[in-house]
């Protein structure tokens, strides 16, 4: 490998690693959380009090996202390698169970519908469809609830 | 592969507690106590900073297990 690749795959390398570092101050972690539980709330007491346009209940579910991804991305308050680590384990576990729930549960209500409507027989068959706001909900909700019970197990 | 450690001896050797050594080698008490509890395996550079301080090789802290 010639000098200049050498030095074209670590730029390349630096950047990468740039943005795998990439985390926000710790206090988002706070804001984050609080705010995407408020409009949860707002959003389950609206079935009691009337529905809310659809259009509204779209952008508050992406604001849901948006504020547990800034959890997500933000530095513990004593950030060092074992945080790292737990954050990626913790990655690890919500991925596979995200991919997970999005296979099972179509295939249960499958099951479930196919023996429905065979036994009451009315009418066809529905592939029940896991909208993507439930899989990032579940793959961001799990991923903060795994590392904070990771970071209780090190102060055990 | 797993690795147990001296860490807990080595410090009450040096008379610290897990928040001293935490401080002094620059990171969580968490993590030292997931390590003296063989929860985690540090990076090559935090054990070299323990080794340093208790002025023994990391092979003397951290150690393979047999089966290894």
């Amino acid at each position: 490998m010639s000098r200049s690749n050498c030095s074209d795959a670590q730029d390349e390398y630096n950047k990468i690693s740039k943005l795998l570092e990439f985390r926000l101050p710790s206090k988002y972690k706070m804001i984050g959380i609080i705010t995407a539980s408020l409009i949860l709330l707002f959003l389950m007491s609206s079935k009691f009090f009337g529905d809310i346009a659809p259009l509204i209940k779209d952008v508050l579910r992406t604001l849901i996202l948006l504020f547990l991804l800034l959890a997500s991305l933000s530095m513990d308050s004593q950030e060092d390698e074992f945080s790292k680590y737990i954050r990626f384990q913790s990655f690890k576990i919500a991925f596979v169970i995200a991919i997970s729930y999005s296979i099972i549960i179509p295939l249960l209500a499958f099951i479930f519908d196919l023996l429905i409507t065979k036994i009451t027989g009315d009418g066809s068959i529905n592939f029940h469809q896991i909208s993507a706001f439930e899989i990032l909900f579940i793959l961001l909700g799990i991923q903060l609830l795994f590392f904070e019970t990771l970071k209780r197990f090190g102060r055990a | 592969m797993d690795v147990h450690n001296r860490l807990k001896i080595e410090r009450a050797e040096f008379n610290l507690t897990q928040e001293q050594l935490s401080k002094r080698i620059g990171v969580s008490r968490q993590t030292i106590n997931s390590i003296e509890k063989n929860r985690y395996v540090p990076s090559t550079i935090l054990a070299l900073k323990l080794s340093e301080l208790f002025g023994k090789s990391v092979n003397e802290i951290f150690i393979l297990d047999e089966t290894d």
